[in-house]
């Protein structure tokens, strides 16, 4: 099965207001796709309704065949289905070794245990610490996430979402409030976790030469609707997409990108 | 495993452990006696209320309720029964079933709603027992409530002071071990940020279910003790001074730590002891209430992180200190 995710005609409104029209998302296994779109065009709603946080008003969600349209936010993040949020959302009493090491215990499979093994947590200790080197930020362990910088907390973040092991994983602009000096070092991660394969991403971002550079499909909503989808190059070549989202203002980006 | 045991100052807790247990070969005072009792019954309620409030953030507005539902049940298999242990155990067993129904049921209701509903629920069904025990006159003898005899075990005050010092000390003991491992770690990441602790994947109901059902048990089996250790029961166990109890008790030892609501247990009832006593000099602690009220606006205000938080800032600046001094010995 090419598709790990499908939505189909998947609408939300709120009030009076349709938020999300009739979209009909095909996400394929192992690559890379962007969603872009002007402000308010319903992007993080598309994602509250894919992870969960928000129930559709019509429509349903397929991942990796299966219907998971009435499924709480826990059982889909177990089913595999991990994601990070627009504004940063870490545990922030807790230090950056207590925040991975959540993500690890749901990994494992660890939920109720009361009185757990030692074994067992020693081995989460280990894997934490694992993960805190791969996302550069070790010698932070026993910090609490809210003394972290900015930056790091969205490593942070980034880390946590890897640590669940998750299949798909649905980034809400990763680099959003992030100085222009950091975000190589976010770009970096994303294209690691890219290169070894195991990962279905979705990505939202505004940075249109990062969407160029790491996209595999370029997908346009706009007004809540799904403008187009497709091969980046083209799709941004559209007259639509150009009129609707572009208007011109990214030309020079693009042609470099 | 190592860095969750070096959090628990383990060494202090036994040497206070260690005091206590001396402390009737060094002062067996009755009255003495019987305030530290006192004590370590309310620290286990306070204990069970900090799993609510400090560990989780549930608020609850009702958890005399628990407390109420261990001491009327002990209470009344004495008064029906005869004083021996094994109706103890029974008494005691009954009052642990009903509490954990009882919050769970309540949980089951309110905790799926991210607000404040189950402060208010538990409000409301402790009013519904405290009517309960004023009305079922033939098992509770109404507010003027009843006496009953204990087996001789409890009768004795230095043997009680035991049992409930080993009693506080077990509770403590495994509620540490719930809220450092596993479980406890997703009840405060909870408490900071249910959102994201359900993106994790964590049922978070779940969890706020399991503290409630632990703090309904807990609280319950300090009630049983209380029965015991006055001999005598009536609906004031079920009045809203209790639930405030516990909340003076855990916000002045310092919320989320368990040892911290020992101590705020301790501060408060020795407080109401000495300045109930203080009021046969002076007139003016015959209103000790007020006084209890007032240091519960100073804490709000100036140490919103109770004792333990104070404690927990001078020793990390004393470790700042002694770390500078090293450095500056290295340096010359």
């Amino acid at each position: 099965m090419a598709h790990i995710l499908e939505t189909k005609s998947l609408s939300v409104s709120f009030g009076e207001h349709d938020v999300i029209k009739d979209v009909n998302l095909e996400i394929e296994r192992g690559k890379l796709t962007s969603i872009i779109g002007p402000n308010g065009a319903g992007k993080t709603t598309l994602f509250n309704l894919l992870s969960g946080q928000i129930a559709p008003t019509k429509g349903e969600i397929y991942f990796k065949g299966s219907n998971i349209t009435k499924l709480s936010v826990p059982l889909r993040a177990r089913r595999g289905i991990g994601r990070s949020f627009q504004l940063t959302n870490i545990f922030p009493e807790l230090t950056v070794l207590e925040n991975i090491r959540l993500a690890i215990q749901s990994s494992s499979k660890d939920y109720y245990s009361i009185l757990p093994s030692l074994t067992n947590m020693n081995h989460q200790q280990d894997e934490a610490k694992a993960a805190i080197e791969g996302c550069m930020l070790s010698g932070k362990e026993e910090v609490l996430a809210k003394d972290l910088a900015h930056g790091e907390k969205r490593k942070l973040e980034l880390a946590m979402l890897l640590a669940l092991k998750t299949e798909l994983l649905l980034l809400d602009e990763p680099t959003a409030g992030i100085s222009v000096e950091e975000i190589p070092a976010i770009l970096e991660v994303i294209e690691n976790i890219k290169r070894e394969g195991m990962y279905t991403i979705v990505l939202i971002e505004h940075k249109m030469e990062m969407v160029m550079h790491l996209s595999d499909t370029l997908v346009v909503l706009f007004n809540g609707e799904l403008l187009a989808s497709g091969n980046p190059k083209e799709i941004i070549k559209d007259n639509r997409v150009q009129t609707a989202y572009l208007g011109g203002l990214h030309r020079e980006s693009i042609k470099t990108g | 495993m190592r860095g969750v045991f070096s959090k628990v100052p383990l060494y202090w807790g036994l040497a206070i452990l260690l005091f206590m247990l001396m402390f009737p070969f060094v002062n067996d005072t009755r009255s003495t006696l019987i305030l530290l009792t006192q004590i370590f019954i309310f620290a286990i309620f306070a204990m069970s209320f900090d799993i609510l409030l400090g560990y989780t953030g549930i608020v609850s507005f009702g958890h005399c309720m628990f407390f109420g539902i261990g001491a009327y049940s002990t209470a009344i298999i004495f008064n029906k029964l005869d004083a021996t242990m094994p109706n103890f155990l029974i008494g005691l067993l009954i009052g642990i079933f009903l509490s954990a129904l009882v919050s769970y049921l309540i949980g089951l209701l309110s905790l799926r709603l991210k607000s404040h509903f189950y402060a208010m629920l538990t409000l409301a069904v402790s009013q519904l027992f405290l009517v309960l025990a004023e009305k079922w006159r033939g098992l509770t003898h109404g507010g003027d409530g009843f006496t009953f005899s204990v087996p001789d075990i409890f009768k004795d005050r230095t043997s009680f002071y035991y049992i409930t010092l080993i009693s506080m000390a077990i509770v403590f003991i495994l509620l540490k071990l719930i809220t450092e491992l596993s479980t406890g770690r997703v009840l405060k990441a909870i408490s900071q940020n249910e959102d994201r602790a359900e993106a994790l994947g964590y049922k978070t109901l779940h969890y706020k279910l399991i503290a409630s059902v632990t703090a309904g048990v807990a609280a319950s089996f300090s009630g049983a003790l209380y029965a015991i250790s006055l001999r005598f029961i009536n609906t004031n166990v079920f009045s809203i001074e209790v639930t405030l109890d516990a909340l003076l008790m855990t916000m002045i030892g310092g919320l989320g730590t368990l040892a911290g609501a020992i101590a705020g247990a301790g501060i408060i009832e020795f407080l109401r002891h000495y300045l109930s006593e203080l009021a046969m000099t002076y007139p003016i602690f015959e209103r000790w209430t007020i006084i209890l009220g007032i240091l519960y606006i100073v804490v709000l205000l100036g140490f919103p992180s109770g004792l333990a938080g104070v404690i927990k800032r001078l020793t990390l600046r004393n470790g700042r200190k002694g770390r500078k001094n090293r450095e500056a010995g290295r340096a010359a």
